[in-house]
């Protein structure tokens, strides 16, 4: 029975250690929320289409909030390197949108996106 | 500050899966471990490290790397108790290097083992002549098992042909004043017993360092005061130790 004990505890860390380290997939979106960071970079998208640089910024400005927040939850399920490729992606978006150059900023939208889809994968 | 505590929660994760790893691979000690052995340990000691501090690699992906390592040594193991085919196949079988006082060269170079390497081993068991060695075997490990002639072994009770009694296992009773009472009951006592015994040596359990029985009945003490007041001390060293 302390054997089975012992081994059921064993098993249970592994299975802890397993969704720990499996944050960055299933924990990029709150349980039973939408993905905010998504819908953020679709608003910017929106707005930069239709040509409204200030609330285009707003909503990038929005969307660095929430990668700090997001860092801080996927720490441990995501490479060092790809979270800083994602914070450098939004830094080159949010200088696309200062310099008000829509080809740049929608190339820079889609790097975004594709980084943010490949964290933790 | 979020780079540092990955690094922590990495490395705590790579510590207790590689605790939990080792107990589940056994109670294998060092000195048997064969060299192969010796090279998985190795390896999943690395891919541990890489774990606790290689932030730009996916610890999942590591992670899994060491639970392919360690569940492939254990599937190792597991094979190799139950099938002996398997088991000579993967972690060899002793070559016999000496045989009557007499060195088998050609078992030797098969096994690659030098003849330094063979007379070190020799005179660490205290083998200082080689037609002293009935058999000499080199185990999958690298260690060399020898059987002595008869005429260099010390003489025992059997060459005496005296009788011996049997001397079991020492059960250990007290460690560190705390009574083991799953010991205490495999021997078929009890508390009040081993109270009565320390009442009438004068001693408090508090006091017991270590206490054992024998397969004879005879209860060793330790107390924690032994009354030396000047312990030998072999050292001439007057610094830390």
């Amino acid at each position: 029975m302390r054997r089975w004990l012992l081994y059921g505890s064993m098993a249970a860390w592994l299975l802890a250690f397993v969704a720990l380290l499996n944050t960055g997939l299933w924990l990029k979106r709150l349980p039973g929320q939408a993905d905010h960071f998504l819908q953020l970079i679709e608003t910017i998208e929106e707005h930069v289409r239709a040509e409204r640089w200030a609330e285009a910024r707003a909503a990038a400005r929005a969307l660095e909030d929430e990668w700090q927040g997001a860092m801080r939850r996927l720490f441990t399920g995501t490479e060092r390197r790809a979270r800083n490729e994602v914070g450098e992606a939004i830094a080159r978006l949010q200088a696309a949108l200062q310099a008000g150059d829509p080809t740049a900023t929608l190339l820079e939208i889609a790097t975004v996106r594709y980084r943010w889809r490949e964290l933790g994968t | 500050m979020i780079d540092a505590l990955e690094t922590i929660v990495r490395s705590l994760i790579a510590f207790f899966t590689l605790l939990i790893f080792t107990r589940i691979l056994g109670k294998q000690q060092m000195s048997e471990l064969t060299y192969f052995d010796y090279i998985v340990g190795i390896t999943i000691g690395s891919i541990a490290a890489s774990l606790s501090t290689a932030p730009d690699v996916l610890a999942f992906h590591e992670w899994l790397g060491l639970l392919a390592w360690a569940t492939l040594a254990l599937g190792l193991q597991l094979l190799a108790v139950r099938n002996r085919w398997f088991a000579k196949a993967v972690e060899g079988e002793p070559v016999v290097v000496v045989h009557n006082g007499k060195l088998l060269e050609k078992n030797m170079r098969i096994a690659r083992y030098p003849y330094m390497d063979l007379m070190e081993q020799l005179r660490n068991q205290g083998v200082f002549d080689l037609s002293d060695v009935e058999f000499a075997l080199l185990e999958p490990n690298g260690k060399l098992s020898l059987r002595k002639k008869a005429q260099a072994r010390p003489v025992t009770p059997q060459d005496l042909g005296l009788p011996t009694p049997y001397e079991g296992v020492s059960a250990e009773l007290i460690v560190d004043g705390q009574v083991l009472d799953a010991n205490l009951r495999q021997v078929g006592l009890d508390r009040a017993w081993l109270s009565g015994e320390l009442r009438r040596r004068g001693i408090r359990l508090g006091e017991v360092a270590y206490a054992s029985l024998d397969s004879q009945g005879r209860l060793y003490i330790d107390t924690r005061d032994d009354g030396i007041s000047r312990p030998v001390d072999p050292s001439d060293y007057r610094g830390p130790n």
